[in-house]
Order: structure tokens, then C-alpha cells, then sequence
């Protein structure tokens, strides 16, 4: 109907249906360009919401990353953790849970951000403990961890829980989110970030773990990496060291002492360092100890030893031409040349 | 419980500035708390008054039991947010204060609270109202802030317009403006709660009164834009809207949609709002000839929608409106370049105090705007030396052409004024 009706009694009767046709076209129109305009903002959202959960997920390596490498205790670094995750996902609430050693049923709480922690559980017995698991549209998945995801929503009052554990060090972490129009609930690709969170908090224990043996060790005493002969030392305990070992350790305040290279004939080059925690050099070898860590360039070494290793000193280097130089990446020192004869090749690189 | 902590001393114009704002992000309350009142400005002694916007995911006894720690007998208002803004930073993860404590009885504002909402909206604001009249003298100007949430589940609000007529009810005639906002403790409308001098209250609302000498200038700072013609409310009960133009209103939202606009679990799955147009309905319009109003959920069963709140009457004419993130930038460098020039273009006047109540959907994170909104306020307002703070709300309040109406999706960005006393 044409609103208005003082002015369109004043249009002639034969006029009308002319011009509420051409009002109805128009209408269809303005109405089918807000329909597009609509769907073109709809297919925007979505990649903004998608490109925002790549974009949530890089942060969070990042930031756990560093809270990982600066944590002092498990508390701090579980709040910590959960402080970030809750920051970057909005989510509502984030708590860590500790498996007790005596009986694994029975989680203990170790932090918990957005919810007052003194009307928490200190102890939350199940009657067994998942792996993993989420609510969605009321519903939980998967279904054996049904009963478990139930107590969690009943705990923390919300029906969009998630959660992950690793039955290792016997941690968890339980995620909680209100949903709405802003954030919603949860969905199986937050497993993901769940699972990065929780890789974030173990991450940090590894590394709390391993400072706590790393100040043990250091209690002993360090001779020095050259033997009374002149030869450099292998740490004869070892098959070699880890990049993540010597971070955990420098963290701890510990240091490398000395470095060594051996330049192999394809112009490649294996490094060697001797730590203050340690008696001789150890070979550097790749994450997860998969082989000896090879160098395809040296200012590429050179940088690692400057940054990643923090030290400054000398770099000493043997030749690829000398000797047996490279029987010392298997660690049989008896049959490696004297190290007066090595040191005959020895170039040395800044301090 | 109604409360009353009035300042008597009478305002008198002052030349310095004792409004001081601190602001902390963090998940240990206590902490938090402390960071903020260490920034406080320590040689000018305790505050007559604090002003506090507490992130959602701090509990807010915990913060009341940190401030009195160091502040024992300071009135303390404000209540949750969704987020806070400041020049120090701002975000909306919840772990967020920011603080406006004021340092001088002849500009501290009066308080009044009340509790009543619980039982009527339109009841509590109507006490408040005759509160503020029967106690405070002065014609000044009134910022109102009320808690938003009635019940998550099922999800109830309270709404600010039956706060705002209840007010102006209570207080009668020659009542004043109103500039305030609605509060929540996160983006998803989950919960609210309000500060009142020294205690948690939800269900509550408050007002502060300020001295006559001052006054406010507000920017309203839009972002939606129609993109359906014009529909008739043909049916609606309070803020139930249950058929368009003859049909059922989630049939006619949800046809032009691609998924449903309320997911299994029953929350809406996006934001959504209707748009009113004040004035001519056929003149040219911009988006400041709007008043809208958020979809915040819908009954599958009785295919109805239910607005943010009721006040759009059967009968009126209402378009579909989409946030349009250029608008919504655009208003906001516009915005806060006019308040900055406010106090540089008439002599005697000088502003206190910047508040911005910022519409929780204008976050970068529902809208996808980039940059986010609140910087470029924050950015505008850089060279400005006013003390500045900004919270995300439910609902704003605001003047619009002359009565304070309650809004949607709009930033709020308010400059309290002092005069001197002839202006």
C-alpha cells in the first residue's frame, strides 16, 4: 500500500495502480540490494572469522612459547597460559588440573582464571578421567566421555565445555565459554587451540623439569674440555646434546663454556660445545636427537652460537682435510689425531 | 536498598584538573587493583570518589576487598565490563580496570544507587530519579549506569528505557539529560553487576549527580546502515516482535540469512539489528537518524525475535540495518575530532573528563574492523591532554534531539565541562 494517504488521494484513480507497481519494483529492488549486500558482508565475516582463528593460533604459539621459557613453577606458568588463552579466545573461563599420582581419578586444581578460585574444588574425583572432549549444541562428544564433560558443566555452570589431558604428567586443561552472539560455542576445530594450550603448559614443565636437573647436575664439578695430552675432550656420557637442552640450561643460568667446529669436505660444518654443566664437548644434535645437527652455512652457525647458544667467545675450527677429525662425530676419541696436531688446522673465529 | 552518598560542598570554579585515570589488565584481581591505585595520583591524597570499570572475569568483591585495602573509607561506583578503554591500553579479554577517581570535593559528583530493578525497571529508575531531585539542587548533569543483564538463561535484560522514563518520572519536571550506559561482564551479555559505593549489587543502577557548574557535550558515534525497505511491526509484545509486515518476524529475518540466526543451543548466532528512522521516513537519512535495536534472541517455536528493548510500538516502521565498519571508522574519527576541539572553541570552559561507553559489538573481534574502533577514537584524542576513559556496555545512553533515548551499536563519547561560574 502507498503510505501517505492525503497526498495519494490527490493522484488520479487510473494513476494509482501505475504507481504502486513501479513503488513495488523499487521496494523488490531496495530490498534484494540489502539481501546482496547482506550475503557479501556475511561471506566477509566468515573469512574474518577464519582468518582471526589462524591469526589466534599464531599468537598463542607465540605467547606460550615465551611463557614457557620464562616460567618459574607450574602455577605460574599455568596462569599464565590460561591468562593467554582466555586474552586471545575470549573464552570464559580456562583451569588447569593435576591428576593426583596416587589415584588418577581424583584432579587436583592447579589454577583457574575467570572464576573465583576459593568457591572452586580443590579436588574433583571421576570416575575416569578422558583423554579429550567437548559439548556441542548440548550434546557431548565423544559419547564415553560423557559422563566426565558432565561433571565439568555442572562444576562451572556453562554449557559449552572442552577438554584436554595428557595422561603422561596427568595435566589437563578444561575450557568453559558462555556462548552468544559474540563468541560462540564450542566447535571440534578449537580442539586445536585446546590442545596447543595444553602443548603450551607442558612444553614449560619439560623445561622446569629439566632446570631442576640441570642445577642438580651442575652441583658437580666441571673440568676443563681439553685433556692434560692436548686433546679435546667428548663428554664420554653422552652421545651429544639438544638445542632445547642447552636453552632449558642457559635459562637456568648455566653457560657454554667453549665451542668447536668440524668444516666436513661439502663445505657443510658439525658443531660441538662444551657446557658448564658438563665434562667435554658434546655434539649438537637435531630436536628430538633425529642425528648430528649440520650446518649448511656458516654464518648461519655462527649466528646460532652468537644467539641461540649466547655465546660470545672463541670459535675454533677444524679443517675438513684434517685427519680423522671426523671420527669425532662418533664419539671414539681414541682413534681422533692428537689435538696438537688438530690444533695445527685450528682457525679462530671472533673473541 | 536505595543508597545515597552525597557531596554537599557546593561546586565553585576550580583551574586545576583533579580527575586522575589509571587503568590495569591482568588475571590476579588484587594485583590489578593495586597497579591501578598506584597510578593514582599519590600527592593529592586520597580520592573523594572512585569511578570503576571492572573486566568481566574479575570478581568484584575480590576487587572491592583490594581497594580497601588501600582506600578505606572512598566511595567506590561502577560495575563490570566487557572491556575497558584508556590511553594507557585498552582490550576486552575481561581482565581489564580502569579507574576515574576524582580528588576534589567541589567537583566530585553526588551518588545515588538503587536495587530496585530487580522488581521493575521502570520502578528502580523512578526512585533514582526522585532520589537525585529530592537530594541534589543543582540542574546539572546526570551520567546514569544501570546493570544489563536480568538472567542469561533464560536471557532477560534490563531495559534502559523504562530506566530512563522511570528517571525522568521520578524526578518530574525540568528533568535533566541523561548520558550513561547499560553494563555486562563480557561481549555475549552474560552477566552484570553494579558497584554501589561499598558493595556488589546486581539488578542495580546508579546515577552521579554532578555541581552545577558543569556540563556535558556528547558525540554519538554511529555505524549502521539500512539494507531492507521498510517493514511494518504488525505484532509485539513488550520487546517481543512476533510478525513483520504480517509474517513471522524470524521467518522474515532468517530468509535473508544463510544459516539460522539462532543455533541449536539457542543463542543467536550473530548480531543482528532493526533500525528506526526518526523523522520523515522518505527524506534522505544518515546513519544519525536511526535508532536501533539488537536481535538478542529468538523462539524457534512461536517464530518470534526479541529486541534489546521494547520501546518500538506496533504499527511503526522498522529496515533491517547491517553494521558497516567504514561508517562505524568514519564516525569515530569524526566524533573524536569534534570533542577535541570542545573547550578550544568558548573561553571559560574547560573540559574534565572524557567518557566513551563503547557498544560491546563494536569490537574489532564481532565486527572484523580493522583497526579497531577504539583506537581510532584513542588516536583522534591523542594530542588531547583530558583524562580519558572508555568501557564496553550493553546499551548507551544518550541525548537525541533533546530526550535521552537508550542505543544500540553506537559509541558514546561524552566530555564533562566545567564553567566558570557567569557562563
Amino acid at each position: 500500500m502507498i503510505d501517505g494517504g492525503s497526498s495519494s488521494s490527490m493522484v488520479p484513480r487510473e494513476q494509482r495502480g501505475s504507481i504502486e507497481k513501479e513503488l513495488n519494483y523499487y521496494r523488490r529492488m531496495c530490498s534484494d540490494l540489502g539481501r546482496e549486500l547482506q550475503k557479501t558482508q556475511d561471506d566477509r565475516d566468515r573469512l574474518l572469522k577464519e582468518t582471526r582463528r589462524y591469526q589466534v593460533r599464531d599468537m598463542l604459539d607465540r605467547a606460550l612459547s615465551n611463557i614457557a621459557a620464562q616460567a618459574s613453577d607450574i602455577r605460574t606458568l599455568a596462569t599464565r597460559v590460561l591468562e593467554a588463552v582466555v586474552e586471545l579466545t575470549l573464552w570464559s573461563r580456562a583451569i588447569v588440573l593435576l591428576a593426583d599420582q596416587a589415584n588418577p581419578r581424583v584432579l587436583k586444581l592447579v589454577s583457574a582464571v575467570g572464576l573465583d578460585q576459593s568457591r572452586f574444588p580443590k579436588l574433583i574425583e571421576l570416575d575416569a578421567v578422558p583423554l579429550s572432549g567437548y559439548t556441542v549444541d548440548d550434546r557431548f562428544h565423544p559419547a564415553d566421555a560423557g559422563k566426565a564433560l558432565r561433571a565439568f558443566v555442572d562444576l562451572l555452570g556453562l554449557r559449552s565445555v572442552m577438554w584436554t589431558f595428557d595422561p603422561e604428567t596427568g595435566i589437563g586443561i578444561l575450557l568453559a565459554t558462555a556462548a552468544g552472539p559474540a563468541i560462540a560455542a564450542f566447535r571440534p576445530h578449537d580442539e586445536d587451540l585446546a590442545q596447543t594450550a595444553l602443548n603450551g603448559i607442558l612444553d614449560g614443565v619439560w623445561r622446569l623439569r629439566s632446570q631442576e636437573r640441570a642445577g642438580r647436575d651442575s652441583s658437580s664439578p666441571v673440568s676443563g674440555s681439553w685433556g692434560g695430552d692436548g686433546k679435546p675432550l667428548i663428554d664420554p656420557t653422552t652421545a651429544g646434546i639438544q638445542e632445547g637442552q642447552i636453552t632449558e640450561a642457559l635459562d637456568s643460568g648455566q653457560r657454554i663454556m667453549e665451542v668447536l667446529v668440524i668444516a666436513q669436505e661439502d663445505n657443510s660444518f658439525l658443531l660441538f660445545v662444551s657446557p658448564s654443566w658438563g665434562q667435554g664437548f658434546r655434539i649438537v644434535r637435531k630436536f628430538r636427537d633425529a642425528g648430528d645437527r649440520v650446518f649448511k652455512s656458516f654464518d648461519r652457525l655462527l649466528s646460532f652460537v652468537r644467539g641461540a647458544l649466547r655465546y660470545q667467545g672463541r670459535v675454533i675450527i677444524y679443517p675438513a682435510e684434517a685427519p680423522d677429525v671426523a671420527s669425532m662425530a662418533g664419539g671414539d676419541i681414541d682413534k681422533r689425531r692428537s689435538a696438537k696436531s688438530l690444533r695445527s688446522h685450528l682457525s679462530i673465529v671472533g673473541g | 536498598m536505595d543508597t545515597q552518598i552525597a557531596n554537599k560542598a557546593r561546586p565553585k570554579s576550580r583551574a586545576s584538573r583533579d580527575i586522575v585515570i589509571a587503568y590495569a589488565k591482568g588475571a590476579e584481581t588484587a594485583q590489578v587493583v593495586q597497579s591501578c591505585l598506584r597510578q593514582l595520583s599519590a600527592d593529592q591524597g586520597a580520592p573523594t570518589l572512585l569511578l570503576m570499570f571492572v573486566g568481566g572475569k574479575h570478581d568484584p568483591d575480590a576487587v572491592l576487598r583490594a581497594v580497601r585495602s588501600v582506600h578505606q573509607d572512598v566511595p567506590v561506583v561502577g560495575g563490570a565490563a566487557a572491556g575497558v578503554i584508556s590511553r594507557e591500553g585498552f582490550g576486552y579479554s575481561g581482565f581489564e580496570i580502569g579507574i576515574a577517581a576524582w580528588h576534589s570535593p567541589d567537583t566530585t559528583p553526588q551518588f545515588y544507587s538503587t536495587d530496585a530493578l530487580y522488581e521493575s525497571d521502570h520502578e528502580g529508575g523512578r526512585r533514582l530519579g526522585r532520589m537525585a531531585r529530592d537530594n541534589g539542587a543543582y540542574a546539572a548533569p546526570i551520567l546514569l549506569f544501570y546493570d544489563s543483564v536480568r538472567s542469561y538463561e533464560p536471557r532477560q535484560l534490563h531495559v534502559a528505557g523504562s530506566v530512563v522514563a522511570g528517571f525522568r518520572e521520578g524526578w518530574g519536571d525540568g528533568a535533566p539529560n541523561l548520558v550513561g550506559g547499560g553494563v555486562l561482564t563480557d561481549l555475549n551479555l552474560t552477566d552484570g553487576w553494579i558497584l554501589t559505593g561499598n558493595t556488589v549489587k546486581r539488578h542495580a543502577a546508579f546515577a552521579l549527580v554532578f555541581p552545577e557548574a558543569f556540563k556535558v557535550e556528547t558525540q554519538i558515534l554511529r555505524a549502521c546502515r539500512p539494507v531492507s525497505a521498510y517493514m511494518n511491526i504488525t505484532q509485539k509484545k513488550g520487546a517481543k516482535i512476533y510478525a513483520l509486515d504480517g509474517r513471522p518476524a524470524l521467518d522474515v529475518i532468517e530468509e535473508r540469512l544463510d544459516q539460522p540466526l539462532i543455533g541449536a543451543d539457542g543463542q543467536p548466532t550473530r548480531i543482528m539489528t532493526l533500525g528506526q528512522k526518526i523523522g520523515d521516513p522518505f527524506e534522505h537519512g544518515t546513519p544519525d537518524d536511526y535508532v536501533n535495536r539488537l536481535i538478542i534472541t529468538a523462539d524457534l517455536e512461536r517464530r518470534s525475535i526479541t529486541l534489546f528493548e521494547p520501546d518500538f510500538a506496533e504499527g511503526s516502521r522498522v529496515q533491517l540495518m547491517i553494521n558497516d565498519n567504514e561508517v562505524m571508522l568514519e564516525f569515530a574519527r569524526r566524533g573524536a575530532a569534534t570533542a577535541r576541539r570542545l573547550g578550544t572553541l568558548k573561553p571559560r570552559v574547560r573540559p574534565m573528563l572524557r567518557l566513551y561507553i563503547d557498544c560491546a559489538g563494536r569490537a574489532s573481534v564481532v565486527t572484523g574492523a580493522q583497526p579497531e574502533e577504539a583506537t581510532v577514537v584513542l588516536q583522534e584524542l591523542a594530542s588531547d591532554d583530558v583524562p580519558f576513559l572508555g568501557f564496553y556496555s550493553g546499551v548507551e545512553i544518550a541525548p537525541v534531539r533533546g530526550d535521552p533515548r537508550p542505543l544500540d551499536w553506537t559509541g558514546v563519547l561524552t566530555t564533562l565541562l566545567e564553567t566558570s561560574r557567569g557562563d
